[in-house]
């Protein structure tokens, strides 16, 4: 494959360190995107763009400075190096702040397709008109508030001063869109749907059509009930946002700095025998991977929760240069900012039960649909407003609910019994999450 | 770059309307945790966006190469989508007509922060952060972000609007973490308005360090709040919350078309007639001003309530034009790179005649709602948002504080329920973003309000 950024960035290691850098990354990105823009039910916009630009950190008697641009005008990255450095002049040093060395990177396949990278802006136009008519001929309640269909074309490289020098292009199709049903004067909550492909034939806008009508026309005419104590039946979209405060709760920042429930917890049963999650930034034909991470480290799987034990601290090399130990390489941003420590592949392990056995096991509660919610990363602690929320009674999905609130501590979920569904549901975005549905008891719902 | 800009417009085919910006958005990030400087970032993010409305269908398009050819080939990209989705579309789009706005504005503060060095400023947050560590043993973590965006913005189109902008929009937050007995609790002060230095002179770090010291301590033994309907005092900022999340998102006119509750409420009662809201772009220290919005349209007042009746929704030209109004000004992008979508701007309660105390009269048991975390809104009307700092009232008093609150209810049940407002009106909700496809800077505020929602809790 051709090489489009590291020539404009290979050659400026040599000259940041001309210019007193003792180390130097140069991270450069180019985006490619065409997009139709939904809104109102209706194509509101055809968009066409390039984003591209360079990011660049430097350390100077182990003192750090990043600056970043976004062209790739001589003029601006001179500027740009100008500032990382001055940057890496006045703040002050820190013994953990050197780059990661040069390690053998093997290629992760399937995450270029050619066929996506000439996807046009016609074809974008027509992958969301068809959309739109899926939809509505599916059911006629349904308002698409918002959506977006964009092909993305997307090349990262990063060149340094320990000989890292790597480049990777890969391309994705996207399809986001929200809204509500609305019949008469019942309105339904607003709710959303969202994947992408790495592959031209994988592409299904019937199968996100399908799945973004039943969700909507499932929230009409929802009702109040009275607060009480019960089943939850949690969906992966929900569990997502519970499981994300334990990956996050792994990240050797958070863990560093007194952020984290895990602090000093590596190696202890914390969990429910039943939660297991990994993550694996090397999965083929996933748009979460890549062959290295943002500061050119490989990419493997790690357990992070093994049986509810604490298993693996997620790092970056800054992180893991304050433990004496090699990232794990989740390193992840644009160029447009210092590396930050992030998951990729997540999957949280199914169990064997069916949802269908779990709701017909549910003598009283809820099957959570949604949920809107600040979760404290720290406590655990959530009050969650449901949304879309439907009413499990002596084994039946009755009526959808509204104005109800549950609360709770998602580490406390997380160590007391719980099923698993045998069914994932994979929800991908930039991170790509397959996560089953969880049944818990004991559930306060409050109205 | 105007005189380039011009000519585009001025050479652009027949039949086609063009808008070009051109946006030079410089940030400084700087973040310190844990006495350690973790973050000094700067971020150079320049270029020109091109929007053409073609036969009834919009075209956008943009390049951070700022030379000549690549501008005419981004208008060229821009007019080609455009016409190609002329060709999909059955309902076309027109542009509502506006007086075309050429002045420029700017809006650096009283001190700008380009006459304070990157040492002083690191030097500040340096010492904020080593006062919160040094406050109390209970304290086990720290964070002191500055960050400070600068925007330079032309904005031209071919109605005639030539107009200049720019300001800088500083943000400050403040974390203290607490722990005991395995327990940690958080709490961030925050600030965010647009102008200069003032932001550290009038929120002082140090100020904002003894708060979040002081709150993370006591959420350590704060017990959770009694769930279910309460009567509550939401003072200005989580007014701001309500305006912002739970009626202006429901009032925009994307949003409306869509199907959102409001939709048939036009100049229908819809809250108490106590309650007067706005969304406005004047208020000059405010997170939100703005004088001409990314389409060129010079912004004005919305009055959204008028003493509880539904007067406007927030437009865009193309919205406001199948609702035969004026647009006032909603139209906004974050960068050169996006297209213009419809965002608030400083959305607010008119303040009302009482006093702080003659608000919290007559209250039996309830809650006094200090300072919101985040929060969302819904097609239904119906909110969620967190509040960090929350009290209990009792008999008119203010209580013992409790923690994790969420708020929640029908926003329209919860204005028609308010029975009072203050006369102490702030704007002070102006700190972070607003995200809706893109992150934006708003801001919110009001009187202090009582009335009534659904509290989550024991």
């Amino acid at each position: 494959m051709e090489e489009e950024l590291l020539p404009i960035i290979e050659p400026l290691v040599e000259k940041a360190r001309r210019l007193g850098a003792d180390e130097v990354e140069f991270y450069a990105q180019k985006e490619k995107t065409n997009t139709a823009y939904v809104e109102s039910s209706k194509i509101k916009s055809a968009i066409s763009n390039i984003d591209q630009g360079i990011g660049i950190r430097v350390l100077k008697n182990k003192s750090l400075g990043y600056s970043c641009t976004n062209s790739f005008e001589k003029r601006k990255i001179d500027l740009c190096l100008d500032k990382a450095l001055s940057f890496a002049k006045i703040t002050p040093p820190e013994n953990n702040y050197f780059l990661g060395k040069k390690q053998k990177v093997p290629k992760v396949g399937g995450l270029y397709d050619a066929n996506i990278e000439v996807i046009s802006i016609n074809d974008c136009i027509n992958y969301a008109s068809e959309f739109i008519e899926q939809c509505y001929a599916i059911d006629k309640r349904i308002n698409m508030e918002s959506g977006a269909f964009t092909s993305s074309t997307l090349t990262n490289a990063i060149a340094t001063s320990n000989d890292i020098s790597l480049e990777e292009k890969k391309t994705v199709f996207t399809i986001e869109v929200g809204g509500m049903a609305t019949d008469g004067q019942n309105i339904g909550s607003w709710d959303e749907e969202y994947t992408n492909y790495v592959t031209m034939k994988d592409i299904n806008t019937e199968a996100i059509a399908q799945k973004f009508v039943k969700k909507i026309i499932n929230n009409l005419n929802a009702m109040k009930t009275k607060s009480f104590v019960g089943d939850a039946i949690l969906s992966p979209e929900v569990m997502r946002s519970f499981i994300s405060i334990i990956t996050r709760s792994a990240k050797a920042n958070a863990i560093q700095t007194n952020r984290s429930y895990l602090c000093d917890r590596l190696g202890e049963k914390i969990f429910h025998d039943d939660l297991t999650i990994i993550d694996d930034g090397s999965l083929p034909a996933s748009y979460a991977s890549s062959s290295f991470d943002r500061e050119g480290t490989p990419h493997k799987e790690y357990t992070i929760i093994n049986k509810g034990i604490f298993s693996a601290v997620l790092y970056d090399t800054f992180s893991a240069n304050n433990d004496s130990l090699l990232s794990t390489g989740h390193a992840r941003s644009s160029y447009r900012d210092l590396p930050e420590i992030a998951v990729t592949n997540i999957e949280m392990k199914p169990g064997r039960m069916t949802v269908e056995e779990m709701i017909s096991e549910t003598k009283e509660g809820i099957l959570f649909n949604r949920i809107s919610s600040s979760p404290d990363p720290i406590s655990g602690d959530f009050a969650a407003v449901l949304k879309g929320g439907r009413r499990i009674k002596n084994g039946e999905v009755k009526e959808t609910l509204k104005e109800i609130t549950a609360v709770g501590n998602i580490f406390e979920m997380m160590n007391s019994e719980f099923q698993r569904s045998k069914e994932q549901k994979e929800l991908k975005y930039f991170e790509s999450w397959k996560v089953p549905y969880i049944k818990t008891t004991g559930m306060k719902y409050i109205t | 770059m105007k005189d380039l800009l011009q000519k585009l417009i001025d050479t652009r085919p027949d039949g086609v309307y063009m808008e070009v910006r051109y946006h030079q958005r410089e940030q400084t990030d700087i973040i310190v945790r844990n006495g350690k400087l973790e973050k000094t970032v700067y971020d150079d993010h320049t270029g020109v966006g091109v929007r053409v409305l073609v036969d009834g269908a919009f075209g956008f398009a943009s390049t951070s190469s700022l030379t000549k050819e690549s501008l005419t080939k981004t208008a060229e990209e821009a007019i080609s989508a455009a016409k190609n989705l002329s060709r999909k579309i059955k309902i076309k789009n027109h542009l509502a007509p506006i007086k075309p706005i050429v002045d420029h504005f700017k809006n650096l503060g009283s001190d700008p922060l380009q006459n304070h060095s990157i040492n002083e400023k690191i030097s500040l947050i340096m010492n904020t952060d080593k006062m919160i560590h040094q406050s109390d043993e209970r304290i086990k973590g720290s964070m002191v972000h500055f960050r400070e965006p600068f925007n330079h913005r032309i904005i031209l189109n071919s109605d005639g609007s030539n107009a200049e902008i720019i300001d800088t929009r500083p943000d400050v937050f403040v974390q203290a973490i607490a722990s005991e007995n395995g327990k940690n609790m958080a709490f961030t002060a925050v600030a965010g308005i647009t102008g200069g230095w003032e932001i550290y002179t009038k929120t002082p770090p140090d100020k904002l360090a003894q708060k979040a010291v002081d709150m993370s301590i006591s959420l350590l033994s704060a017990p959770l709040a009694k769930g279910g309907r309460q009567a509550i005092v939401m003072k200005p900022d989580v007014v701001g919350f309500i305006c912002h999340e739970a009626i202006g998102h429901t009032v925009e006119s994307d949003f409306v078309e869509a199907g959102s509750v409001v939709k048939d409420k036009l100049n229908q009662k819809v809250a108490s007639e106590l309650v007067t809201m706005l969304d406005s772009g004047k208020q000059k220290e405010a997170a939100g001003w703005l004088p001409v919005d990314d389409a060129g349209v010079e912004c004005k007042d919305v009055k959204i309530i008028e003493n509880g009746i539904m007067r406007s929704f927030l437009h865009s030209r193309s919205t406001a034009y199948e609702l035969n109004v004026e647009p006032g000004g909603n139209e906004r992008a974050f960068e050169f790179n996006l297209e213009p979508l419809i965002r608030m701007r400083n959305t607010y309660l008119e303040p009302g005649d009482y006093t702080d105390e003659e608000l919290l009269e007559g209250i039996d048991f309830g809650y006094l709602l200090g300072v919101p975390q985040s929060g969302q809104a819904d097609s239904t009307a119906e909110f969620m948002f967190t509040v960090n700092e929350a009290y209990e009232i009792r008999k008119g008093e203010i209580g013992k504080l409790v923690k994790n609150i969420t708020l929640t209810g029908d926003a329209f049940e919860v204005l028609s329920t308010i029975d009072a407002i203050g006369k102490n009106w702030q704007l002070n909700s102006g700190s972070d973003f607003c995200y809706k496809w893109q992150p934006i800077k708003v801001d919110g505020g009001g009187g202090a309000v009582r009335t009534k929602a659904i509290v989550s809790g024991e």
